[in-house]
């Protein structure tokens, strides 16, 4: 099974998206809770995707999307914001809306990986 | 500007020299017909002004001068009376700038109401505003309207080629008195325009009601002040405070401007030497009647984007909301030189009302659409806090206590986030906080078994949530199994900042005392995640949670600077937008 990056900054989100996808048989790399611990993650550890938070303690989460996107690394951002609020550059981006369901989150991880 | 000349009025005034001069005999022929020629025009030109136009065409043939021109008294836009050249000829033809009344030969000639003949007036006016150009002898008549004076139609000549004559005199007194009758019409006509302005300012607060675009909205008050103030061009821009040491002004609608012009003028700051640019500098309405004398412009940048877009003269009125802020401006622009009159300035001041109106509506939507957009992202983030509780929970508790527990948590949750709506999302006291959680607890604070000492410490917004949440399950462990279970059990809340210098930390501590022995749970469910995972994720912070003998002690070791709402901005969890 894939290996997944969290970067969430709301510590029990964190934790669920963690617990869910554990019990969908995925591997868990790390979670980061600002930019800078997203991007050293990105850097230091091996996965094949992340679960990306748009706003980030009030940061943009862009630097971390650039920074997977030069990697080459499936993502899928995580809002409460609507499509017109993602990074720019990633307008048409894998999109999962805030409050999601345990199912929705699986296929879309499941889905950014297909794509690949 | 005006450089006064320091010979004595009476040397000027040769009026009594006409007596004595050979003059050709009366032509009432040509007189005649160039009567008739002008009372066609009247009768079918549209325009005052184009009947005023072939009058002093007329004058200037006639009299074989060098310059003819009609000057009628309006008031300015500080309400003084200034003659304005509704008409000229010859080689002034160009010049239709405005003069004080004081200052100009026309405002003596009315003061005595009879014809004047003047040798080099600007001996005794001056020429700053007739140019370098001199008057060798120049005939006035005033121009009479229903037995007041108005005007002085007037010709020159520049070099003594001849000399006025008395059949220059009949002639012009005839001209004059046709021009007194040309008069009634141009009160008529501004009748008319005052009439039509009216209808436009109708017409704009009647667009303004309805559920137009906005930016068709600038469109129409542009189009408005083009009207209005009879200009060639006109502008309305938005002031952005926040843009640069002293704000910019961004332009939302123009008529006319060129390609380059409205490039060059997207952004104006208060240093541009525009009429906009000083008007924000000033603070008022400022009117540069003839570019290209004047002051603040000569030799810069935007003169030659105002010639180059065929700009001569220009005002600019600052937009103020009815609480005195700055919002923006409104210009408009003519292709000759010309200043504005009272009644165009009146007419104009109601419109710039109604433009600063539309301004601050469109600042109030903006603000609302920004908090409208901020309150749903707050919303569904919360809602995926409460869904990750909600599932937590359900890990935890058998399903009979799971509607009781996870109510509990979202009160303790309700707690927090009341405060931060009371602070605007600014941030939480640490013992504000404290207390309101402990406020179902109230017997036992009263009692001294809870008690709090720390400094006065304000908490980020997220920090809020995550040290609320992490209280709250102590809280409610220490009332089902710790020290607040018994009778004489204490706890003990104690926080402090240290050191005070670089790289402060957060300390905190919850103790508990005398309560019934505390064993460490089965298993780590919610109250474990809230109280010390979520607390070493959300700050990098060092956690711990001991189950000694005596109760329970959790203790946080945190980088301040994450936890406390004080200028770094990693430590708040509020976004660009909104709540301002």
């Amino acid at each position: 099974m894939a290996t997944v990056l969290i970067v969430e900054d709301e510590p029990l989100i964190a934790e669920m998206i963690e617990e869910h996808l554990r019990e969908a048989g995925f591997e868990i790399a790390g979670v980061a809770g600002s930019v800078e611990k997203a991007l050293a993650m990105v850097e230091a550890c091996h996965f094949e995707v992340a679960v990306l938070d748009v706003n980030l303690r009030g940061r943009s989460a862009q630097p971390v999307a650039m920074a997977l996107h030069a990697r080459g690394t499936p993502f899928l951002f995580l809002s409460g914001y609507g499509r017109v609020y993602l990074p720019e550059d990633f307008l048409t981006a894998p999109l999962l809306s805030k409050p999601f369901l345990h199912k929705d989150l699986i296929s879309a991880v499941r889905g950014v990986l297909q794509q690949k | 500007m005006k450089g006064r000349g320091s010979i004595p009025l009476e040397q000027v005034i040769i009026t009594a020299e006409l007596g004595a001069r050979p003059s050709r005999p009366p032509d009432y022929e040509t007189e005649s017909r160039t009567l008739a020629q002008l009372m066609a025009a009247l009768a079918h030109k549209p325009s005052v002004d184009g009947v005023l136009q072939s009058l002093v065409e007329s004058a200037l043939d006639l009299c074989r001068a060098h310059s003819a021109g009609v000057s009628v008294l309006e008031k300015d836009g500080k309400g003084d009376e200034v003659f304005c050249w509704r008409a000229a000829a010859g080689r002034w033809s160009f010049r239709r700038g405005d003069v004080v009344r004081r200052d100009s030969p026309s405002g003596t000639v009315l003061d005595a109401n009879e014809p004047m003949l003047m040798a080099h007036p600007e001996r005794h006016y001056g020429n700053g505003h007739a140019g370098a150009l001199p008057v060798a002898e120049a005939l006035f008549v005033p121009i009479a309207f229903k037995g007041k004076a108005v005007g002085t139609l007037w010709i020159a000549l520049h070099e003594k080629t001849r000399e006025f004559d008395r059949e220059d005199l009949r002639l012009m007194t005839s001209l004059g008195r046709f021009a007194g009758n040309a008069y009634q019409l141009l009160e008529q006509e501004l009748l008319t325009a005052e009439l039509h302005a009216a209808q436009r300012l109708q017409e704009v607060s009647t667009e303004l009601l309805g559920e137009n675009n906005i930016e068709t909205l600038y469109q129409k008050i542009v189009d408005a002040a083009v009207a209005i103030m009879r200009s060639n061009f006109a502008s309305m821009q938005m002031y952005y405070p926040e843009r640069g040491p002293r704000g910019e002004l961004k332009l939302l609608a123009h008529r006319g401007f060129s390609d380059d012009a409205a490039r060059a003028w997207t952004w104006v700051r208060p240093s541009a030497t525009t009429t906009c640019g000083v008007s924000l500098q000033r603070g008022e309405r400022v009117i540069a009647a003839d570019v290209e004398s004047c002051d603040f412009m000569a030799g810069t940048r935007d003169l030659e984007v105002c010639l180059g877009t065929g700009i001569r003269a220009a005002q600019s009125t600052p937009l103020v909301s009815r609480d005195g802020q700055l919002l923006g401006m409104i210009s408009t622009h003519w292709a000759r030189p010309h200043s504005p009159t009272e009644r165009d300035l009146r007419f104009f001041d109601v419109l710039a009302r109604q433009a600063a109106d539309l301004i601050e509506r469109t600042i109030a939507a903006d603000r609302t659409r920004a908090l409208l957009r901020e309150l749903s992202h707050r919303a569904k983030n919360i809602l995926t806090v409460v869904q990750a509780i909600a599932h937590q929970t359900a890990h935890d508790a058998d399903p009979t206590a799971f509607a009781d527990e996870f109510s509990a948590r979202l009160a303790g949750l309700a707690a927090t986030q009341d405060l931060l709506v009371q602070s605007d999302w600014r941030g939480v006291e640490l013992s504000e906080l404290m207390r309101s959680h402990l406020r179902f607890l109230g017997e036992l604070m009263g009692g001294g078994r809870i008690t709090c000492d720390g400094p006065a410490l304000r908490l980020a917004p997220a920090a809020a949530q995550t040290i609320g949440m992490a209280l709250h399950e102590l809280m409610t462990n220490a009332v089902k199994f710790g020290a607040l279970s018994n009778s004489d059990g204490t706890v003990a809340v104690t926080w402090r900042i240290s050191p005070d210098g670089v790289d402060p930390r957060f300390l905190m501590t919850w103790r508990e005392r005398d309560g019934p022995g505390v064993r460490p749970p089965g298993r780590r469910g919610f109250g474990h995640t809230a109280t010390v995972r979520s607390v070493e994720f959300a700050f990098d912070a060092k956690v711990s949670l001991d189950y000694a003998a005596e109760g329970v002690i959790w203790t946080v070791d945190a980088p301040a600077a994450a936890v406390l709402d004080e200028g770094t901005g990693s430590a708040r969890s509020q976004p660009e937008a909104g709540f301002r």
